[in-house]
């Protein structure tokens, strides 16, 4: 479950948005009106000028990056030089190794190579599968679903399998009918936030 | 036909940068050539300037990377300032402070000589001022680059749990070869064109297998033209120039094919 209550200011923009989400969550909006600036705030990548982040009740607003179990997931967030199933396992909870294969066929990893030298949609699903093997508890996926084909199809297995490896899916989009693969969402406007759903 | 005059001036402005180091090579090699400037003392001099160029650089890559790297991410004037100080002074001050830092006179020379580390006309002494002299044009071109990177796979890495030296080991580095190679290339132009701090702190190398009692080219064509004129210190410029120029333009097409 997540909890934020940030405030954040940006040259003439700020940012002040109040959200909980306890399952998978989307964030809406326009391009502008503070989607990428409230998911890196989460993410530890921005320190907000007011404000508290709460995941699974724990206060995680003074952590670092690295100990936050929250990833950001961009269409440029993977590791370039890395092959295909080095990438999967790079951070790999060990107690997860044994879902590999089930993770790249229910995800459409059915191709191997150089991470780098691959399409953006391929990378994105390495990067989704990647964090589902991890210890991370928290996915943000900021814009990434755009570049995949069957996109619907791929985000409802995608907000499946984080409930069932007990992990939280929150995605930012500009469309609002990825909002029906969300338990539920928010429409983030000129910095606010309104619950939706 | 149209005209671009920028690409005119461009290139006349290249030319005119060029001007002094090409009549150099026509008269050293041509009218003025002195065989004194082409010696063995100075072909011991240009392997010496060679050697201990590139060996600064390989110590300058291996100790600074991670410095440019941090000041990149993590902004601070201050040390961004100082680190263009040994390159801001004039630089037979780097020479000089060598020689304090190593005088039987201080704590730090003492304690140095104790291990047995000598910087006056020896190798080290030589390397480290070449390295103090050259780093920061290392850093400066290293950490441009480092700021032109896409961040997304390091803050993709550091949000799967990975530490600041995971993340530089292994998600920085593998992407940063064309940019270290860059920055090394222009370390060692510095490198090899150094005279003030050499010149006060390794004059001449004792102690160094056949290259025992040589000099740094840049201090020998000093000698030549104070001992014997102009004749033979621009013959050995122009030695120095033809060996520069195809080391730079064959790290310049390597750093370009990555």
């Amino acid at each position: 479950m997540l909890e934020a209550e940030l405030v954040k200011k940006r040259d003439s923009f700020i940012l002040d948005a109040k959200i909980t989400i306890a399952g998978n969550g989307c964030i809406l909006g326009r391009n502008g009106s503070g989607k990428s600036t409230l998911l890196n705030l989460i993410a530890g990548f921005l320190r907000p000028d007011k404000g508290i982040i709460k995941l699974n009740g724990i206060d995680i607003t003074d952590y670092r990056v690295e100990d936050r179990k929250v990833v950001l997931i961009t269409p440029s967030s993977y590791i370039p030089n890395l092959d295909v199933d080095e990438h999967l396992l790079w951070a790999v909870n060990k107690e997860r190794e044994y879902l590999l294969n089930d993770v790249k066929l229910r995800l459409g990893v059915n191709f191997s190579g150089i991470v780098d030298k691959l399409s953006s949609g391929m990378k994105v699903r390495i990067a989704i599968a990647t964090a589902l093997l991890s210890d991370v508890k928290l996915l943000l996926v900021d814009e990434a679903f755009s570049f995949i084909d069957y996109k619907d199809k791929f985000i409802n297995v995608v907000a499946k399998m984080t409930k069932e490896l007990d992990k939280q899916l929150i995605f930012a989009t500009q469309d609002e009918s990825d909002s029906t693969f969300a338990d539920e969402a928010y429409l983030l406007k000129d910095g606010k936030a309104n619950k939706i759903k | 036909m149209k005209v671009n005059f920028l690409a005119i001036v461009a290139y006349l402005m290249l030319a005119l940068l060029l001007f002094p180091v090409l009549m150099l090579v026509y008269w050293g090699l041509g009218p003025f050539y002195d065989s004194i400037g082409l010696g063995l003392q100075m072909q011991k001099a240009i392997i010496l300037s060679l050697l201990g160029s590139s060996m600064a650089v390989l110590f300058i890559a291996l100790l600074f990377t991670p410095l440019a790297y941090y000041l990149s991410r993590n902004r601070n004037y201050v040390a961004e300032t100082l680190v263009d100080l040994p390159a801001m002074v004039p630089h037979p001050i780097i020479g000089i402070a060598l020689l304090v830092l190593d005088s039987p006179l201080t704590p730090t020379g003492r304690f140095l000589l104790s291990l047995g580390v000598n910087f006056f006309n020896s190798l080290s002494g030589f390397v480290i001022a070449l390295i103090i002299v050259s780093a920061p044009l290392y850093i400066k071109s290293l950490l441009s680059y480092f700021d032109s990177m896409d961040r997304a796979p390091e803050y993709y890495a550091s949000g799967l749990g990975a530490g600041a030296g995971k993340v530089f080991l292994q998600i920085v580095l593998p992407r940063s070869l064309r940019g270290i190679l860059t920055a090394s290339l222009i370390s060692l132009s510095r490198a090899m064109s150094e005279f003030g701090s050499i010149a006060i702190v390794a004059y001449s190398i004792l102690n160094l297998f056949a290259l025992s009692g040589s000099t740094a080219a840049s201090v020998l064509i000093y000698q030549y033209y104070t001992s014997f004129g102009l004749k033979a210190a621009v013959t050995a410029s122009a030695a120095m120039v033809l060996v520069a120029i195809p080391i730079m333009i064959a790290t310049r097409i390597l750093s370009r094919r990555g």
